[in-house]
């Protein structure tokens, strides 16, 4: 299950080139009371950070998707979830996501972004 | 190439253009386009003042499968080609072609026309993506950008923060170094590029919250364009580190690269011989910059400028083999200060100043004053 929500944050856009929170290179989230995991993920030519999540199954998942400079797509394959990560300072992307099935799901950018395009992934890990 | 060739290969680019859909979001079974350019206005110390469109690039993209990937880029250098006094005025070259089979996150292949992952700028030269209306003098005499050959090789993420590329490409052709541009010369580029002498090519990049660094290499032969000089094969070794750290409204970014070639001393005697001119090629090349950029403008404001100022040093003659002396006018050095207004992150207005330095007595180096736009879409 998806939702999208497209936000324009004025003030948080104030962190352009700041570090986004959480920013490990892998995260892992352990299922907890709480309804929802929130993870932040920051796309760059060519790499989204965190390269790899990892989740209990049945996490409630909100993505918020920032870039670094240019638009960015947010594909989790074999699921439903496929978005647009706007441009540097223009806002954020959430969606959410039911991590439903256990497994290994590959993100992929969506949209052309240069030379290293094709190889610009991520891992989420529902186990 | 004529104008008429150039005229039809720009019909070509304007069809494929119309054909593909702009910036698409990638369905699988429909290429997508996108691409960048440059025009520069380039006024060098007592020379005319030029105006360019340096690069007009198309990339074409298609995905026949979540498996397997396909990705090119095709550039048109200074507007066209032409032949004038036995010299190219422009270039088009087919700058990337390849297919990626994906087969896992540690381990997938690649292989077709590649760029060598050597530094930053190589593979990620995109205009908005660098400050300077030129690429670094390091990205152009030390590491000779854009540099790419066909080749064969396999990526993919390590984990933690660390992923790696490698390749297998054919070597350079020796017959081509300068003093002045170094291996730049001896690049194949993919047209029928002679095999006999291969080479291997790797980088390993880290990223972390704001810090990517990565180490790089390229080593292989250079000599089969001197099989009939019985000579020992000449070996190229390219060497580089390089780092970008942003935090805030900062950004610094360094690099340091090192080529050395095996057995100058006998290549230069050879092309002597052959050429009835002493090429004075070095059996060491050193670059290396550092950049400090900042963000000038207030937080609230979706447009930006962003300052910058590096220091390069970019020696094509830093270490000679015995019985040769360097040509000083090439061991050089160049302070650049400028700015970059972005009305838009994928659009870039750059001006900057460029003081060169040499070392040597006689020849002064010039100073160049550069305003250009650049853009991708």
């Amino acid at each position: 299950m998806v939702v999208l929500v497209m936000r324009v944050r004025t003030v948080a856009l104030c962190v352009f080139l700041a570090a986004p929170a959480g920013t490990a290179a892998d995260v892992t989230i352990t299922r907890s009371q709480d309804p929802v995991k929130v993870i932040h993920v920051s796309a760059e030519r060519f790499a989204f950070t965190p390269s790899e999540i990892t989740v209990d199954k049945g996490t409630v998942i909100e993505f918020h998707l920032t870039s670094e400079d240019t638009d960015h797509g947010f594909r989790i394959i074999d699921t439903d979830v496929n978005v647009r990560i706007p441009k540097r300072r223009r806002g954020e992307t959430v969606v959410k996501y039911t991590a439903d099935t256990a497994g290994r799901f590959i993100i992929e950018c969506t949209r052309p972004c240069g030379a290293g395009h094709t190889a610009m992934r991520a891992t989420l890990v529902v186990k | 190439m004529s104008r008429l060739h150039s005229f039809a290969l720009w019909k070509s680019l304007c069809l494929l253009a119309i054909a593909v859909p702009a910036q698409a979001q990638a369905r699988e079974g429909v290429p997508t386009l996108s691409g960048y350019m440059e025009v520069h206005l380039n006024k060098e110390e007592d020379l005319p003042t030029e105006a360019d469109l340096h690069r007009f690039v198309l990339m074409v993209g298609h995905s026949f499968s979540d498996r397997i990937k396909f990705w090119s880029e095709i550039e048109v250098e200074h507007a066209f080609v032409e032949v004038e006094g036995g010299e190219e005025t422009g270039e088009v070259a087919i700058e990337q072609a390849f297919v990626d089979l994906m087969l896992h996150r540690r381990f997938n292949l690649r292989t077709g026309m590649v760029l060598v992952p050597v530094g930053i700028i190589n593979e990620r030269h995109e205009p908005p993506t660098f400050n300077g209306v030129e690429r670094t003098m390091v990205d152009t005499v030390i590491v000779p950008t854009t540099w790419r050959d066909v080749g064969v090789g396999a990526f993919g993420e390590l984990g933690r923060g660390f992923s790696y590329r490698t390749y297998a490409v054919p070597g350079l052709d020796a017959t081509g170094f300068s003093a002045e541009e170094g291996i730049a010369g001896g690049r194949q580029q993919g047209g029928r590029a002679d095999t006999s002498d291969p080479a291997v090519t790797a980088r390993l990049e880290y990223r972390q919250a704001g810090l990517t660094a990565g180490a790089s290499l390229w080593r292989g032969g250079a000599g089969f364009g001197l099989v009939r000089l019985d000579i020992e094969t000449p070996g190229v070794t390219v060497s580089s580190l390089d780092a970008r750290y942003r935090r805030g409204r900062h950004e610094v970014r360094g690099q340091w690269s090192l080529v050395n070639i095996s057995g100058a001393a006998d290549l230069n005697r050879a092309l002597q011989i052959h050429t009835g001119l002493n090429p004075n090629i070095a059996s060491r090349l050193l670059g290396a910059y550092a950049e400090l950029a900042t963000r000038v403008t207030p937080d609230s404001w979706s447009d930006e400028v962003v300052v910058f100022g590096r220091y390069e040093k970019f020696d094509t003659q830093n270490k000679m083999p015995a019985d040769y002396q360097p040509l000083q006018q090439f061991q050089r050095s160049a302070w650049v200060a400028g700015a970059t207004y972005y009305p838009d992150p994928d659009v870039a207005f750059k001006f900057d100043f460029v003081r060169e330095r040499n070392e040597s007595g006689v020849v002064r180096a010039p100073w160049k004053l550069n305003l250009g736009v650049g853009w991708w879409f």
